[in-house]
């Protein structure tokens, strides 16, 4: 199931990559990623793909000492939004 | 956490800096091996009163902090140079970070300027150790040092805890400064919602056959006494892991033992048949739970653990509790009206009860391990390295608390004893630290015999030598047809003469009637000592739960 989650973080060296290893590492795959970053924090947006519990991977970020808050969206809207997501492609095969 | 507006005017280098910091925190001894990189901080180490071991491999350097962590409770700090010196370190530091061992490694850096460019002995170890690591700092400003450090072992000790990484490049090792303390951070731990431990009691007294499920929390939480209670005022019968071994006295009437690959048929059997499984501080292992989906499948599940990221992980908590375990654990505690069950563990743990009886005059590695922890008693640390012995040892070993037993139990690191032995032997420097190693695992890391006698540290070594990698060759002989594929060692070295080569002393064992006079010299012997026990190359570890399989199909025992 697709999942959108927002997270605010330290600004931290490393503090990105260790969040985006710990999705892959959990056996979450990650769809899109937006990353915006203010004086001293990090906005992440990412929609993740995975069979597993999305809420279990809300808590192993949780506990990363970089995250500060970690917001799972609501189930509904979420499907609502995998369904707007999938009529827009991400890649466009124009080459083909 | 101490002063935040504590400031100083006095200059030091980083590494000066850093001393400082570990000092403040109370550290007295750091493992380590110096190089390149970290010249500074063993330059400084010359004017500093904190105790420098010298190891001889760096990987041992990590497993010793861990074991003077395990062993005393604070945090374990290790100390390395960059490049080879730094990845040696990172065995140790993933096996803290799957046994959620607290430990601050720190490792030189190349200077910051040549960071990124493949100088000479540079690796991102901030990148490799990213996975295995609870956090971790590259420290580019010599104003940083202190505060970082002070961080890293808060964070390191922490809720659940874990190994910190600190990178220190030698340049900010080398840089004069007056540390600003402005930074340092305290850490809250969570607190339960009085509806939480309602449910949580109430989901007891529904139960019919409760069980309490013990790992390793139970001990990093303090929490060995609150449990004891608990299990004394309720009757609650209680099953351990590894990890847990020690948590529950042995003696207590209703400790049904480890469950798990190797656990005891009495532990299995009550787990499969409980109405209500009370994990305290343990995780679901693979190697606790067998097929996870035939796990404990008539019980629900009330989850204790410091870490929320574990409730519901793997099994469906019906009640989940991330606080403080010790409170937790005290304020589960009512009347039960539970004698049924409690008969039925009763029988099962007798009839389910270890024999010792085994034919021939060659050493039984079991009894031999049961009667040395009986002679030894309270004043022994036992630490094991990874095998057939390690699940003999967590069988066998009569222990009365978690932390007089150290094992590498979610790694499952060979090489682990001798270096966790020395640990502990720094952490409590009265105690008999005995390390029980296999043919295998003792010479992954040999070369510590070395640190043994250069500081006179006075580690005993029982060596179970069944001159092949047993564990290994158990599950050849049972799943792999007997196809032996790399596991003979029968032409290990003369493990006598090696260890004296070292200039330990040492002798050697082969028939069961020299057990009694090997105990007493390794119990009343002074300096170290390495004790040769040869067994036989047949002797399997049961019972077993086959791979795959339901903790209910144990290879080896009677249902």
């Amino acid at each position: 199931m697709s999942r959108r989650l927002e997270i605010t973080m330290a600004a931290n060296e490393g503090a990105l990559i260790r969040l985006l290893g710990t999705v892959e590492r959990r056996g979450y795959s990650l769809d899109s990623l937006h990353v915006e970053r203010t004086a001293d924090h990090m906005l992440v947006n990412m929609r993740i793909e995975s069979d597993r519990d999305a809420n279990i991977l809300c808590r192993q970020l949780d506990r990363l000492i970089d995250v500060q808050s970690v917001n799972l969206e609501a189930q509904l809207e979420a499907v609502l939004d995998a369904a707007q997501y999938e009529e827009t492609p991400r890649f466009q095969a124009t080459w083909l | 956490m101490d002063g935040s507006k504590a400031q100083s005017t006095t200059t030091k280098t980083g590494a000066q800096w850093l001393l400082h910091a570990l000092e403040a925190e109370g550290c007295d001894v750091l493992f380590g091996y110096p190089g390149g990189a970290i010249m500074p901080v063993y330059d400084a180490l010359v004017d500093s009163d904190i105790k420098h071991i010298l190891v001889r491999h760096e990987q041992a350097a990590a497993l010793a902090a861990d074991g003077y962590a395990r062993a005393s409770g604070k945090v374990g700090v290790c100390l390395a140079t960059s490049g080879p010196g730094a990845t040696n370190l990172l065995t140790g530091i993933a096996n803290a970070y799957l046994d959620s061992v607290p430990m601050v490694a720190i490792t030189g850096q190349v200077q910051t300027g040549v960071m990124g460019t493949d100088a000479f002995q540079e690796v991102d170890i901030f990148g490799m150790s990213l996975p295995v690591v609870k956090h971790s700092f590259i420290v580019r400003n010599a104003e940083d040092v202190y505060a970082t450090v002070r961080n890293a072992f808060a964070i390191a000790r922490s809720g659940r805890p874990g190994p910190v990484l600190i990178d220190l490049p030698k340049d900010v090792a080398t840089t004069k400064v007056a540390a600003s303390m402005a930074s340092l951070k305290s850490f809250q731990e969570s607190v339960d919602e009085p509806e939480g431990i309602a449910a949580a009691r109430a989901l007891i007294a529904q139960a019919e056959r409760p069980l309490l499920y013990v790992g390793g929390g139970v001990n990093m939480g303090n929490a060995e006494w609150a449990l004891r209670s608990l299990m004394r005022s309720t009757g609650l019968p209680a099953v351990w892991t590894l990890k847990g071994l020690g948590a529950v006295e042995p003696d207590a009437p209703f400790n049904l033992g480890m469950l798990g690959m190797h656990g005891n048929p009495a532990a299995n059997f009550a787990v499969q048949d409980c109405d209500l499984l009370i994990v305290a501080g343990a995780r679901f292992d693979d190697r606790a739970t067998g097929k996870l989906s035939t796990f404990a499948p008539k019980a629900k599940v009330l989850h204790l653990d410091i870490d929320a990221a574990e409730i519901s992980k793997l099994r469906n908590a019906d009640v989940g509790l991330s606080g403080k375990i010790c409170e937790n654990l005290l304020a589960l505690a009512q009347p039960l009206n539970i004698s049924d069950w409690q008969k039925k563990c009763r029988a099962m743990k007798t009839q389910h009860a270890e024999r010792y009886d085994a034919p021939g005059d060659g050493v039984f590695a079991p009894a031999l391990l049961k009667q040395l922890s009986e002679a030894g008693g309270n004043k022994v640390i036992v630490t094991s390295d990874v095998g057939q012995h390690q699940m003999w040892v967590a069988q066998h070993w009569r222990v009365n608390r978690t932390a007089a037993h150290l094992s590498s139990g979610g790694l499952g690191t060979m090489g682990y004893g001798l270096p966790a032995a020395i640990g502990a032997q720094y952490a409590k420097p009265n105690a008999t630290v005995i390390c029980v190693s296999g043919d295998g695992s003792i010479m992954m890391n040999i070369q510590e015999l070395a640190t043994l006698k250069r500081y006179g540290i006075p580690v005993k070594i029982v060596l179970l030598d069944n001159s092949c990698l047993g564990m290994v060759r158990q599950w050849q002989e049972l799943f792999f047809a007997e196809r032996y594929s790399e596991v003979d060692l029968s032409d290990n070295p003369d493990f006598a003469v090696l260890a004296a080569a070292f200039g330990i002393p040492s002798f050697t064992v082969e028939r069961r009637d020299q057990v009694p006079a090997a105990i007493e010299r390794l119990l009343n012997d002074e300096g170290s000592l390495f004790c040769h026990v040869k067994i036989d190359p047949r002797a399997n570890v049961w019972p077993l739960v086959p791979p795959g399989k339901s903790n209910a199909d144990m290879m080896g025992c009677a249902a």
